[in-house]
C-alpha cells in the first residue's frame, strides 16, 4: 500500500493509538488495538459490519466513554495533542451527531441549535444570530419556532447537523446519522453535509456500514473487522471533488473501489 | 341538529326541573322526597345568595382556597426536591422507599385529627393535609420523570461540553417538569380535597367547616350550597390547571384524548 505522502505534511488532528475497549459487565471486547490518524480537514469514514464497535470508537473519541461505568479503556486518543482519556475538563471542540434523535423535545428548533453556544456561555443575541445562520444553511430558517415533533425525519437530521456545527467545533463525529432515512432524503443530506464540510473546513469522522455512503463521502475509508473491532484495511478514495452524489455511483473508480471494499467487508459480515 | 353544548345545557335544565319537582316546590302533589333530604335547586340558590349577602361565603371560600393553594405550592416544591434527590441518590431511594410507600397508602383523612392537634384549628393544619396529598403525587412523578430521562439526551448535551450542573439545568429539570405538569390537574384536585377534609375535622372558617356546622343543624340547603360552591370552584381550578398544562407542554405531540 502506498504511503500517504501528502497527508504526512498536513496537520495531525486526531491520533488514536493502541485503543482497547472492553465492556467489563458482559466481558465483551469491543475494540482491539485500534490505531489510526486523522488529518485536519479530512473526511474519514470508518466502515464495518454491525456490532463491530464503530459506535464505541466514536463514544471513546467524544470523551463520553470515560464517564461510563463498566468500561475498560486503554491506549491513547490525542486531539490536538491532548489525551481525551485523561483530560479532566469536558471537551469543547467536538460536534457529535448520533444515530438516535437527540433533539430536546421541549425546545424549539432554534432553541436546539443554540444549545452548544448556550453551554459555552455565548450571550443570547450572539447565539441567536449564529444559530439562525446555521438553520439557514440547512434550509430550515422557516421552522425556527417549530417543535421537533412537528418535523420530518430528514428535517430533524438537518437540525441535528446544524446544532452540531453551530458552536464551531473543529471535529464532527457522525454515527450512521442517516441510517433511518429514505434513499432520496439521504442523498440530499449527503450533498448538504459535503457542502458544509467544504465551507467550514471541519474534520469529519463518519461511521457507517454502507459502502456506497462511505465512498460517496470519504477521503479515506478505514475498514474494521467484526468484533472485537480492529483495523482490517485502509482505502484511499481518489474520486475528485466536488462530487455529485447521484453520478458518482456510475463512475468506474467508484465501482472498482466498491468491489475491493466489499471483498474485505463481506468476510467480516460472515463473522458478525 | 343540536350541538353537544346545547344538549348538555338542556340535559342539565331537565335534571334541575325534575329535582325541583320531586321536592314538591313546583306543585305540592308532585312531592316525592322531603326537601330535608334533597333540598331543591331554588332553595340552594336562595341559600347561596343569603350566604354571600352575609359576607361569610367569601371569607369561607378564601380560607379554603388559601389552604389548598399553599398545600399545592408546598407539595410541588417539596415533592420535586425529594423526587430529584431520590433519583440522584439510588442508595437513599432504596433505603427510604418502603417507608414512603407505606405512608402513601395511609388514608390521609385519618391523619387530619392528628394534624389539628399539632397545628390547631387554623389554616396550617389544612395546609399540611393538603400538602400530604399533593406531595406524594408530585414526588412519584418527579422520581419517575428523572429516572426516565433518555440517557442519549444527556450524552448529547455532555458531548457539547456541558458540566454536570448544565446537564441538570438543560436536561434534567425541563424533562422532570414535564412530568410534574402532567400531574398538575390531579395535584390541584388533591389540594382541594385535603383542604376540605381538614376543615371537616376542625376549623374556624372554610367551605368544609360551614358544611360541618350545617350537618349539625340538619341544614341540608347549606350542605348542598357547599357542594355547589366546591364543585364550581374545583372544576374551574382544574380547568385552569389544564390550560396551564397545555400551554407548558405545547411541545408535545397532541394526543387524541385531550
Amino acid at each position: 500500500m502506498e504511503p500517504y505522502r501528502v497527508e504526512a505534511l498536513r496537520n495531525l488532528k486526531v491520533k488514536v493509538e493502541g485503543l482497547n475497549v472492553t465492556y467489563t459487565r458482559d466481558h465483551v471486547q469491543a475494540l482491539k488495538n485500534v490505531t489510526f490518524d486523522v488529518y485536519s480537514g479530512e473526511f474519514l469514514v470508518i466502515l464495518g459490519p454491525s456490532g463491530c464497535g464503530k459506535t464505541t470508537l466514536l463514544n471513546a473519541i467524544s470523551g463520553l466513554l470515560k464517564h461510563r461505568k463498566g468500561v475498560e479503556l486503554s491506549g491513547r486518543i490525542l486531539i490536538d495533542g491532548i489525551n481525551v482519556l485523561t483530560a479532566a475538563s469536558p471537551l469543547r471542540g467536538i460536534g457529535y451527531v448520533t444515530q438516535k434523535d437527540t433533539l430536546l423535545p421541549w425546545r424549539t428548533v432554534l432553541g436546539n441549535v443554540e444549545l452548544g453556544l448556550e453551554i459555552q456561555g455565548v450571550p443570547k443575541a450572539e447565539r441567536r444570530r449564529r444559530a439562525l445562520e446555521f438553520l439557514r444553511k440547512v434550509g430550515l430558517e422557516g421552522f425556527r419556532d417549530s417543535y421537533p415533533y412537528e418535523l420530518s425525519g430528514g428535517m430533524r437530521k438537518r437540525v441535528l447537523l446544524a446544532r452540531a456545527l453551530a458552536y464551531g467545533p473543529e471535529i464532527l463525529l457522525m454515527d450512521e446519522p442517516f441510517a433511518s432515512l429514505d434513499a432520496q432524503t439521504r442523498l440530499l443530506l449527503h450533498e448538504e453535509l459535503l457542502k458544509l464540510w467544504r465551507d467550514h473546513r471541519i474534520t469529519v469522522i463518519f461511521v457507517t456500514h454502507d459502502i456506497d455512503e462511505a465512498i460517496t463521502l470519504a477521503d479515506r475509508i478505514i475498514l474494521l473487522t467484526a468484533r472485537p473491532g480492529s483495523i482490517k484495511g485502509t482505502y484511499k478514495v481518489h474520486i475528485p471533488r466536488p462530487r455529485s452524489v447521484q453520478l458518482i455511483k456510475i463512475s468506474r473508480s467508484f465501482q472498482e473501489l466498491y468491489t475491493r471494499i466489499w471483498e474485505g467487508l463481506s468476510e467480516e459480515v460472515l463473522y458478525a | 341538529m343540536l350541538s353537544n353544548k346545547v344538549k348538555q345545557i338542556l340535559l342539565l335544565a331537565i335534571g334541575l326541573v325534575f329535582w325541583e319537582a320531586i321536592s314538591g316546590r313546583i306543585y305540592g302533589g308532585f312531592k316525592l322526597v322531603d326537601p330535608l333530604f334533597i333540598s331543591s335547586p331554588s332553595l340552594i340558590l336562595l341559600d347561596i345568595i343569603e350566604w354571600a349577602a352575609k359576607g361569610t361565603l367569601i371569607v369561607d371560600l378564601m380560607a379554603t382556597l388559601e389552604e389548598a393553594f399553599l398545600g399545592l405550592i408546598l407539595g410541588i416544591v417539596t415533592g420535586m426536591a425529594i423526587g430529584l434527590l431520590f433519583a440522584y441518590s439510588e442508595g437513599l431511594a432504596t433505603l427510604l422507599e418502603p417507608f414512603l410507600a407505606a405512608l402513601n397508602t395511609l388514608p390521609r383523612p385519618a391523619l387530619a385529627p392528628l394534624f389539628v392537634i399539632w397545628l390547631g384549628l387554623g389554616i396550617p393544619s389544612k395546609v399540611l393535609l393538603s400538602w400530604s396529598l399533593v406531595f406524594f403525587a408530585v414526588f412519584y412523578n418527579t422520581y419517575l420523570g428523572a429516572k426516565n430521562i433518555d440517557p442519549d439526551l444527556i450524552d448529547s448535551v455532555r458531548s457539547m461540553g456541558a458540566t454536570s450542573l448544565q446537564v441538570f439545568r438543560i436536561v434534567v429539570i425541563p424533562s422532570t417538569l414535564s412530568w410534574v405538569f402532567a400531574a398538575l390537574r390531579v395535584s390541584v384536585s388533591y389540594a382541594l380535597i385535603g383542604a376540605v377534609i381538614g376543615e371537616f375535622v376542625g376549623a374556624t372558617a372554610g367551605v368544609g367547616y360551614r358544611m360541618m356546622i350545617a350537618e349539625g343543624l340538619l341544614d341540608t340547603d347549606r350542605i348542598f350550597s357547599g357542594l355547589v360552591v366546591l364543585g364550581l370552584v374545583g372544576s374551574s381550578l382544574v380547568q385552569i390547571a389544564g390550560m396551564i398544562e397545555k400551554r407548558l407542554l405545547r411541545w408535545r405531540p397532541p394526543l387524541s384524548l385531550g
